[in-house]
């Protein structure tokens, strides 16, 4: 402890739950996870190639610190396409380490000290603790009550004088639930009436298995309030790649710039010509991909039907969130009891903060056989508990 | 996607699954699932259900030598290849037989216990029917991928056991 002492925004940033979760299951063998959160496959070869040929060719220096010119371009016809947004390549994006920074620049770029931001729980561990840091107070919005999807009158009673910016996150990590469409619109009117910022965190957008998606920042209105981020780590199985990127208003977009040319400088150069070919040329690999993860949806929700654990219709992403209130337990001691009894790791749904007690967190990105045994464990465990 | 397509990619992948598994992965019903397989089966859409075997792993059994023979064929007047075709494919040993575009006719594959088999099998057998013209023989030394499967997957990942 050093007496001039450390960041005091920081220490209100309290311990992760992963990690806590994480160091248990280091501890013990022959653990079958469902608590990872990321794809099960590899990256579609041919973005591995590319990169590849990028590195035999030495084209390993920095950037432009917005991102390269072809893979701006790329990110302009894939949104415009898919989520029908249109936003200038040169003013109206930037290319960042992933979903993780461009979260972490855009608050940085549109908060100060004092403002509130509306955080619907549960919710993606990393906005709270980057919310946190910037001076500005997290305001949770609780989603449970509406079966994990974002209700405009509970948001609307949520908001206060210091109301500055909507965090949303559809498809959802950890419940796995997309926002309808006609509850974004009533999403967008509150927004509108309260003139807030929004940043739609729809890095699951590929991964919605029932409907077509629709993108916050294609509503009417809605594009010049929206910070759109996205990235390659979930669709394309590039998590490793730290590849993801912000579209917006360019008044924000030029403010979150600055920040990331300082702090980051430019995303990983090898990585953001492979992300052209990702964006170019891999249909078909996404498309098989989301396929299989739908094929591994359908499962669980049959089977925690069959168990009789109450699960939110999981419409997106990898995750599931089985309700495990019948049990008696709490989402922690029923995640401990799981993996020390039967080797199976879950992660407890207050990792994502309080709203997600009562629930765990199921990724089912890892294979049929796995999830086959898992959840044949899972059922035991909750047989035996509610005996 | 088609229905059937889905259940076609799912048994490509892994035939042994049952009607009820496909049903539970593509939120079908059971009985859908059960009169569309039916139905491919009869119309030979599903012409075997098979297995991939990886050689290099099985120790038990007497190797088998493949071979990819590329052949030549004068197509005859009215018919093409087709009174060719007929009577190569009947050979047990012809294993796969593909009509090609481009400077060569017919590839087959061709199988036996050993070179000498194989050889004689095209010495023999193929060369000597009328209109086939020549043949290039190539002996299969390795399979890397076949159908689709990675016969020897190197890679593998390794993600952590819990994160975000
Ligand atoms: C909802 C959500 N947003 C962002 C991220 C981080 O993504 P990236 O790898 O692009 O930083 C994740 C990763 O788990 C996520 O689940």
């Amino acid at each position: 402890m050093h007496k001039r002492g450390y960041s005091r925004l920081l220490d209100k940033v309290p311990p992760s739950g992963i990690r806590k979760f994480f160091d248990l299951v280091m501890g013990q063998k022959g653990i079958i996870s469902l608590g990872v959160g990321e794809p099960d496959f590899m990256t579609p070869w041919v973005i591995r190639e590319r990169a590849i040929q990028v590195l035999e060719k030495g084209m390993t220096s920095y950037s432009a610190n917005q991102g390269i010119p072809e893979l701006c371009e790329s990110i302009r016809k894939y949104v415009a396409n898919r989520f029908n947004c249109q936003y200038d390549p040169k003013t109206e994006m930037i290319i960042t380490n992933g979903v993780s920074e461009g979260m972490d620049i855009v608050l940085r770029a549109l908060l100060n000290p004092g403002d509130d931001v509306l955080i619907p729980e549960p919710s993606y561990v990393c906005y709270s603790p980057l919310t946190v840091l910037t001076g500005a107070n997290v305001v949770s919005v609780p989603t449970h009550n509406s079966d994990f999807v974002l209700d405009a009158t509970v948001l609307e009673a949520s908001i206060t004088k210091q109301s500055k910016v909507l965090i949303l996150s559809s498809p959802s990590n950890p419940t796995g639930r997309i926002i309808p469409k006609e509850q974004l619109e009533e999403i967008a009117k509150v927004v509108e009436k309260y003139d807030l910022w929004v940043i739609s965190d729809e890095i699951y957008a590929e991964l919605s298995f029932d409907d077509d998606y629709v993108s916050f920042a294609s509503l009417p209105g809605m594009k010049d309030r929206t910070l759109l981020m996205n990235g390659f780590s979930k669709a394309w199985a590039m998590t490793g790649w730290r590849l993801g990127y912000v579209c917006g208003p360019s008044d924000v977009i030029s403010r979150a710039l600055k920040i990331h040319q300082y702090s980051a400088l430019c995303a990983p150069t090898i990585s953001q010509f492979a992300g052209v070919v990702a964006l170019d040329e891999t249909a078909v690999e996404v498309e098989q991909m989301v396929q299989s993860y739908k094929e591994r949806r359908n499962f669980m929700v049959k089977r925690f039907s069959d168990i009789g654990l109450w699960l939110p219709h999981p419409d997106g992403a990898f995750y599931c969130f089985p309700s495990i209130k019948s049990t008696g337990l709490t989402a922690e001691d029923f995640a401990l009891g799981l993996l020390q009894e039967y080797n199976v790791a879950v992660v407890p749904g207050t990792a994502f903060g309080q709203g997600g007690e009562g629930h765990i967190r199921c990724c089912y990105a890892t294979s049929m056989k796995q999830l086959e045994e898992a959840l044949d464990k899972m059922s035991k465990f909750v047989k035996k508990v509610r005996k | 996607m088609k229905l059937e397509k889905q259940i076609l990619d799912l048994l490509k992948k892994d035939s042994r699954l049952s009607h009820r598994e496909i049903s539970v992965r593509l939120g079908a019903n059971e009985s859908e699932i059960s009169s569309l397989v039916k139905r491919l089966e009869e119309d030979g859409v599903i012409a075997r259900y098979s297995i991939i075997i990886n050689e290099d792993k099985y120790e038990g059994g007497n190797e088998k030598v493949r071979a990819l023979i590329e052949v030549q064929v004068k197509p005859e007047g009215g018919l093409g290849f087709e009174n060719v075709a007929k009577r190569v494919s009947q050979f047990s040993n012809v294993v796969d037989h593909y009509l090609l575009s481009g400077t060569y006719d017919f590839l087959i594959v061709v199988e036996g216990d050993h070179i000498q088999e194989v050889s004689s099998f095209v010495s023999g057998k193929l060369s000597s029917i009328d209109n086939i013209k020549g043949t290039v023989t190539h002996f299969i030394l390795k399979k890397y991928k076949v159908n689709g499967a990675i016969l020897d997957p190197s890679d593998s990942s390794s993600r952590l056991l819990v994160s975000p």
